[in-house]
């Protein structure tokens, strides 16, 4: 027996013959418990497996092997739903062209860290949980991950690095290799850029700007961008530049948007 | 939305039912380190995903074509999984 005609004896026994026709549905989903043994919820059958016998188990269970071979995943619930929300997500046309864009200039590796960090961004945007998200790609790809993600996150790839290609690329003798060793190192330092988040303590965070804004000079940036998100981050940032305000010459522009701080900063040239 | 050729899209289980969806596939699990690990049931051996990596209980996430291919639940996987959905789709 396949398992479209076991699946319509389901049916026949508990719906009354109501008409079943696999082909009407996307999917089908086993539940743990529900009140009966099948039901079609939104167009979509759901087993509950408790109200099967031990077995109508093992008769389901045994035709989940030749269903794979077909091509039908089997997916648990929370990650199909991931799926089809990164799926709507990876559409947008936005995400399309930087991804496209990138496809053939950057490590592969680091495409799928952008992509990751682009989809993070977008739940982020929506007010969705991102801790989770977040972890991942500090998990797998350490420091890095989490570097191209703030650098994504700030939306540096369209205001910073795919200008760079396109500028260097009109140089003569433009290589890949070369804006690579460019980009390396924004990944790596993000000269132009500092990410403060909630571990990081007062004394940490002047710490980090003060030796941020000494680096302009030695990548020859003339402005610094600061950012941080949540009030945290927002008063240990405006404390630290209130505190170096004295001992280092700059001036700062802050914008403050529903607990999104990001200072920016321009050093002075006389001293440090 | 509906499926094409009498054919689902793809069947989906809730988590409590990971156990019996893994031994369908002859799969059981194993602690090792503190941590339980999908294991293949006939060679004792860890299952791992396309990446090569074992894959806690608590992070299956189902499995997908291509002899059987053992998901997690992390991000990357997702983004792997859903642009081989995509590829397979427009390419058959």
């Amino acid at each position: 027996m396949d398992f479209s005609k076991w699946l319509k004896g389901l049916v026949r026994l508990d719906l009354h013959g109501a008409k079943f026709n696999l082909g009407l549905f996307s999917g089908i989903h086993i539940a743990v418990d529900n009140s009966r043994k099948i039901i079609i919820n939104d167009n979509r059958p759901i087993i509950s497996w408790k109200q099967l016998s031990s077995k109508e188990q093992k008769e389901l269970l045994s035709f989940f092997p030749s269903q794979l071979k077909q091509g039908i995943p089997l997916l648990e619930t929370e990650f199909h739903q991931s799926a089809d929300k990164f799926s709507n997500f990876s559409r947008q046309r936005g995400y399309q062209d930087l991804t496209a864009y990138f496809i053939d200039k950057l490590p592969g590796e680091d495409i799928l860290i952008l992509k990751a960090s682009l989809y993070l961004k977008w739940v982020l945007s929506q007010n969705m949980r991102t801790d989770r998200l977040k972890q991942d790609i500090v998990e797998r790809y350490g420091s890095r991950g989490q570097n191209i993600s703030n650098l994504c996150s700030a939306g540096y790839f369209e205001t910073v690095i795919k200008p760079l290609f396109e500028e260097m690329k009109q140089s003569p003798g433009f290589t890949v290799e070369k804006f690579l060793q460019v980009y390396e190192e924004i990944v790596t330092h993000y000269p132009f850029a500092v990410f403060i988040h909630r571990h990081m303590d007062a004394k940490t965070v002047e710490i980090l700007i003060k030796k941020k804004i000494g680096d302009m000079e030695k990548y020859g940036i003339s402005t610094l961008n600061i950012h941080g998100i949540g009030r945290y981050n927002v008063k240990r940032i405006k404390e630290a530049i209130r505190k170096l305000k004295g001992r280092v010459a700059f001036t700062e522009k802050i914008e403050l948007r529903e607990h999104i701080i990001v200072a920016t900063v321009k050093r002075d040239h006389s001293s440090i | 939305m509906s499926g094409k050729n009498d054919k689902l899209l793809s069947i989906t289980f809730d988590k409590l039912l990971t156990t019996d969806i893994l031994h369908a596939f002859g799969k059981t699990t194993k602690i090792d380190d503190g941590e339980e690990f999908i294991i293949d049931g006939a060679t004792g051996e860890k299952v791992l995903t396309q990446n090569g990596e074992p894959i806690r209980i608590s992070e299956f996430a189902g499995l997908t074509k291509g002899s059987e291919i053992y998901l997690k639940s992390d991000l990357v996987s997702l983004i792997q999984y859903v642009e081989k959905q995509a590829w397979i789709s427009q390419n058959g």
